[in-house]
């Protein structure tokens, strides 16, 4: 019994200061690790989409929203029968047949497990048969079944040099298909996305879902953009994770994404996930609402006017910003030719026309980021003359010379021997008519009056050089040099071509913002995309007070001599009768490889109004407009355009405040969407709507009412809609377009997804091919205008 | 031995119906079965969910559980002194002999391995039965033949000798677990039975001899030592995943049936690493659950033991407790990455029909021993009154 006593002790000694110790340590003390390992090869974390936010003008209008939809993938390795899920995906998806089914049977790239306990040894036997396609890491041996190019040869090469291999174990393990989701497509409407989960399932006698043949659906979200073309520089869009690529969509990604939440699937040793054991860690948090300041009225008046400015002056772009000359809100901002933000990826014919220079041997990505460029904050020009009210402001604050001091233009003048040209010999004159006549004589005059460096801190201030901050990404500083020699001496022709406008460089969005001040009484105000109804949101509104640069009294000098800009111009004041406008204009060559251009001009017009106390400031800048085009001729014509409209749709908004509000709805862009998607959106936004065609699985082929135009309350939206198949034969009615001018012709069209050609100008009076022709979408429509 | 002529007389003897069994012994019994069930069940649904078979491992193992505890109620009835007779002890060694010789040709290979019989529904595994033969055959010797105790000659042609033929035919299976526990089942009773102290020690320092050029024979093994001394160069996958399922469980485990490593991560999980689901499902806590259920047992035995009026009952018993306690230490050792990598069963839980049947076997004349045993709390001075009442309740049942 005592030998067995001490048999028995020698036991609860080793249980006690050896095993208990152990575990304590492996359960208690030090598990991290190994839970961590276990997580990491058998939970999958998957992120559950967070809806986004939408985008609201400052009116409340809808821009953006998202519709919830389905990201479709398909792990191979559960693929039972590829052929019959290939040919649903091609037939539903409209894909190659071809493509899916080489997706759906795609060979596992990743590490195979196929034994362990392997000897090195065995391994470096059998490293000299099999080349390609075999891993050995701590005796385990893997096969990389995508490396292997003969899996026959390659399995017996394994059950020969391994022990405990059998020959179909390790064959199939070569060939195995890839265990990881492979995406099929994104954002696949719910209804097609569930049809297709259904037809690929099959159950067992009980109901259990024994297999999905491999389709894994994923929930996402797509983005919808109410109109389309419109404002689709600010807006941005957002890709397939639903992250923001361009625009306040991706300056605000967080603001508007939200937060993912947090699914964890269990697999199995095999890979094979087991739905019974999903949990949703994190519940996804909405993203959250963004006002931007941009009002849609007047964002679609300036997006009218660029329109028909550029196709006039045969432009390459054209790019305005009308801003809150107070508080610095941008109401408007616009660029021609601009893109579909449903549809960003693929590049309008309109735009690879006029940028055919900029695309020459560029791929596809690179064209789509070329045409993604926002020329409001980063197109990177000389100013011209539009600059020369920052050096008469500096100047005239600085007290150097007065509006009625004399300066002397004999039509050129030379600056340490090397002559500057004038558009005009303007003879003996005074400081506010070189201002008013763009003399650059007489600027050059001024500016050297003032010590470079006064001038500097002046333009510093106005914002020259440095970004504005606004909130849009990738915004440009421009160049704004010291007029320094290579040596550090001063060099007083660059200097003198500063007061000009030249041997710098802006953007627009710079221009009007220092412009902005100096006829906003001097006071600097930030440029901002955001209201101030967005609660607790990180814009310059809060960040950056106003900051005065000059007095009230030059800042006063100044509007009133900008304003014979206007009403001294023959071609401009009658554009401006009735109404309060004042501007500077400008026309620069543009800089290229080293030397200006004689024919490729940069247009601009700098306008404000009213002048007595400005509310809207605008800049338009014209990229490459016909050579013949001034800064007076093709800037100055649709700013002043649309100042007038700003001005007399905010006084009417001022008048009768609820009642325009309301009716204030721009129409949306519902052609090829989902019928009801459209009436969704249509409801939301109040429209009353009739539908004609067959509705199951419509797209919308046409609606009455045009996209962009400000909807009144009385008329009814007639939306044809027609099945896909249909749709993709696309054949649209021509409409009567007689009595029409070209800017309702060209909408009326567009909505129906047909082009105008304009010949003449006035109302239609003919036009090719007759109303009620079917055509097909797409085509064009030549219309004879005349009055 | 004359007795198994008188047909009329040995069904008088051959069945010991006078007391009954220790029923603490039983509780713990039935509580560690209906657990090992439990555990069989949850380790083993997700793979009987794959195959979809109605036949799954947890179905087979509750029809062995159940034979298993028929054939122990019926041998409880069955007077353990009747093992006590040579013929038993021979027959039983030379059938584990034979069997061990035949499963190294006619057995499946498995991992290299040829360690039981398959026979259609069952598998068999003759190391089992060789262990029930070592426990009798000791204790059979030890009794009757009290010199080879103390001399030499006795000693190693009665104890080591056999011990020797059984441990190596299984240690060339391989299975070098088994061999272990088959030494341990003939050296225990040797040890308790009084063996002489010199005699014991040539022994181990032979078996220590021997371990070490076994070592050096098969170049594995002493791979698999160095992966456990942190020197060698493969890491074994079960062992990964075994401690891997054993920290993941933590103090209070994630619950019964909500284990992952049971999704063919672990293999063998329902079998020689049924512990790592348990510690995963149960955590510390199962660890202690299980250690104090089988040290009740072992408890009880070892009083059934003292309380036996023979010295075959002793050193029987006692052997199946040491028996027990390494099994269960061994298989703990082993999943937790404390000793090499082998693979032993935890008696009554693990699965694996046969052994489960053999082990009720083996438990049957130590529950026949507690019916004769007085098995009344120890005498301590509070325990003291409860004694009489004890036996008079006995009394009163038999």
């Amino acid at each position: 019994m005592k030998r067995f006593l001490i048999m028995i002790a020698v036991a609860v000694v080793v249980l006690v200061i050896y095993v208990t110790p152990r575990l304590l340590y492996l359960e208690v003390i030090d598990t991290s690790d190994l839970y961590a390992a276990q997580v990491d090869q058998a939970i999958v974390e998957s992120p559950i989409q967070a809806e986004r936010g939408n985008i609201y003008d400052r009116n409340m209008n809808l821009l953006a929203q998202s519709a919830s939809a389905q990201n479709l993938k398909v792990i191979p390795y559960n693929v039972k029968d590829a052929q019959k899920l290939a040919k649903t995906l091609s037939s539903k998806l409209s894909l190659d047949y071809n493509t899916v089914y080489a997706k759906v049977t795609t060979i596992e790239d990743n590490i195979v497990e196929v034994v362990g306990s392997v000897k090195e040894d065995d391994y470096k036997a059998l490293e000299k048969t099999v080349k390609k396609g075999i891993k050995y890491d701590k005796g385990m041996l893997y096969v990389i079944p995508k490396d292997i190019k003969d899996p026959k040869t390659t399995a017996s090469a394994i059950c020969a040099a391994i022990d405990k291999t059998e020959y179909d174990d390790v064959y199939a393990k070569c060939t195995q298909k890839k265990g990881s989701p492979i995406s099929i497509m994104g954002q696949v409407d719910n209804d097609l996305a569930k049809s297709i989960l259904n037809s690929q399932t099959t159950t067992d006698e009980d109901g259990n879902i024994e297999s999905t043949n491999g389709v894994v659906l994923e929930e996402s979200h797509k983005r919808y953009y109410t109109n389309g073309n419109f404002a689709s520089y600010v807006l941005g869009f957002t890709n397939d994770n639903n992250d923001g690529v361009t625009g306040v969509e991706s300056t605000y990604n967080s603001w508007l994404g939200g937060e993912d939440g947090t699914a964890y699937y269990i697999k199995d040793a095999n890979q094979k996930d087991i739905p019974s054991l999903t949990r949703t860690a994190k519940e996804p948090v909405k993203g959250k609402d963004l006002v931007l300041t941009i009002d849609s009225n007047i964002q679609m008046i300036t997006e009218n006017a660029l329109d028909e400015t550029i196709k006039k002056w045969h432009a390459k772009s054209g790019t305005a910003i009308v801003m809150d000359a107070k508080n610095g809100e941008i109401l408007a901002m616009a660029t021609a030719p601009d893109f579909n933000l449903n549809n960003p990826y693929s590049v309008p014919a309109e735009f690879i026309e006029t940028h055919k220079e900029d695309l020459k041997g560029k791929n596809d990505d690179e064209k789509q980021n070329e045409m993604w460029k926002n020329p409001a904050v980063q197109f990177v020009y000389e100013p011209g003359s539009t600059f020369k009210a920052i050096t008469s402001a500096a100047t005239l604050e600085e007290g150097v010379v007065r509006p009625d001091t004399h300066v002397v233009c004999h039509g050129s003048m030379v600056v340490d021997d090397i002559p500057v040209a004038c558009t005009d010999v303007h003879g003996d004159t005074t400081v506010a008519a070189a201002i008013e006549h763009s003399c650059n004589p007489g600027l050059i005059q001024m500016i050297q009056k003032l010590p470079y460096d006064v001038f500097y801190r002046y333009a510093y201030d106005f914002g020259f050089g440095h970004g504005t901050g606004i909130e849009l990404g990738g915004e440009e500083a421009g160049l704004f040099n010291l007029p320094l020699n290579a040596d550090g001496s001063f060099n007083m022709f660059d200097y003198s071509q500063r007061s000009f406008g030249q041997g710098m460089a802006t953007t627009p969005i710079q221009l009007l913002t220092g412009l902005n001040a100096v006829v906003n009484n001097g006071n600097y105000v930030t440029p901002t995309l955001i209201s101030d109804k967005n609660k607790d949101i990180e814009s310059n509104r809060v960040t950056k007070p106003a900051k005065k640069i000059i007095s009230d009294e030059t800042s006063a000098e100044m509007r009133n001599i900008m304003q014979r800009v206007v009403t001294g111009n023959p071609l401009l004041a009658p554009d401006a009768e009735g109404y309060s406008i004042g501007g500077k204009t400008g026309t620069a060559e543009k800089f290229i490889n080293g030397r200006y251009s004689a024919t490729k001009y940069v247009t601009s017009f700098f306008g404000y109004a009213p002048v007595e106390d400005p509310k809207y400031t605008i800049v338009v800048v014209i990229d490459e407009a016909d050579p013949s085009a001034f800064g007076s001729t093709s800037a100055a014509p649709p700013a002043i355009d649309i100042l007038k409209q700003t001005l007399d749709y905010k006084s009417t908004a001022e008048k009768n405040a609820t009642a325009f509000e309301s009716g204030a709805v721009t129409v949306p862009d519902l052609v090829g969407q989902n019928v009801a998607f459209a009436k969704q959106i249509l409801d939301e936004k109040k429209i009353p709507y009739r539908i004609e065609g067959a509705q199951s699985n419509a797209k919308v082929l046409s609606q009455s009412i045009p996209a962009n135009t400000v909807y009144d309350k009385k008329s009814e939206m007639v939306l044809t809609v027609a099945s896909d198949d249909v749709q993709n034969s696309g054949k649209v009615a021509v409409p009567d377009l007689t009595g029409k001018n070209i800017q309702e012709a060209n909408e009326l069209l567009k909505g129906l997804g047909l082009n105008l050609k304009v010949t003449g100008s006035g109302f239609a009076k003919s036009q090719k091919p007759e109303a009620g022709t079917e055509v097909e979408a797409g085509s064009e429509v030549s219309v004879t205008f005349a009055n | 031995m004359g007795l198994n002529k008188n047909k009329k007389g040995i069904v008088r003897k051959k069945f010991n119906v006078k007391g009954q069994v220790d029923r603490p012994l039983l509780i713990a019994l039935g509580a560690l079965i209906a657990f090992g069930l439990a555990m069989i069940f949850s380790a083993t649904m997700y793979e009987s969910s794959l195959e979809g078979s109605l036949i799954t491992p947890f179905v087979r193992q509750a029809i062995y559980v159940v034979l298993g505890i028929i054939v122990m109620c019926f041998l409880s009835f069955y007077d353990y002194r009747r093992l006590n007779r040579y013929w038993i002890a021979v027959t039983l060694l030379i059938i584990s002999a034979i069997l061990l010789a035949l499963v190294l040709f006619t057995g499946p290979a498995y991992n290299g391995a040829r360690r039981w019989f398959e026979l259609g529904f069952i598998t068999f595994q003759p190391s089992e039965l060789a262990k029930f033969a070592a426990l009798v055959w000791t204790g059979t010797f030890l009794t009757h033949n009290p010199k080879m105790k103390t001399n030499g000659i006795p000693f190693f042609v009665f104890g080591i000798l056999p011990m020797v033929v059984l441990c190596v035919l299984t240690a060339v299976e391989p299975s070098m677990s088994s061999a272990i526990l088959i030494a341990i089942c003939f050296m225990g009773p040797l040890i308790i039975g009084g063996c002489k102290k010199s005699l014991l020690a040539f022994v181990a320092a032979i078996g220590l001899a021997g371990a070490i050029g076994l070592l050096i024979l098969t170049p594995w093994r002493l791979e698999r030592l160095m992966v456990f001394t942190g020197q060698g160069t493969t890491t074994d996958y079960q062992i990964v995943q075994s401690t891997m399922a054993i920290g993941a469980g933590g103090f209070w485990g994630k619950g019964l049936g909500n284990g992952t490593q049971k999704l063919l991560y672990l293999p063998e999980g329902h079998n020689d690493f049924i512990f790592a689901n348990i510690a995963e499902e149960l955590g510390f806590l199962g660890f202690v659950l299980v250690i104090v259920l089988y040290g009740y047992i072992a408890y009880r035995c070892f009083r059934i033991a003292m309380g036996s009026k023979d010295e075959f009952g002793f050193i029987y018993t006692t052997g199946y407790v040491i028996l027990i306690i390494a099994q269960v230490l061994m298989n703990i050792m082993v999943s937790c990455n404390s000793m090499p990598a082998t693979g032993v069963a935890l008696p009554f839980i693990s699965y694996g029909g046969s052994s489960f049947v053999i082990l009720s076997v083996m438990t049957a004349p130590i529950l026949n021993l507690s019916r004769e045993v007085d098995l009344a709390p120890m005498p301590t001075r509070q325990n003291a009154k409860a004694k009489p009442r004890r036996i008079q309740k006995r009394r009163v049942t038999s």
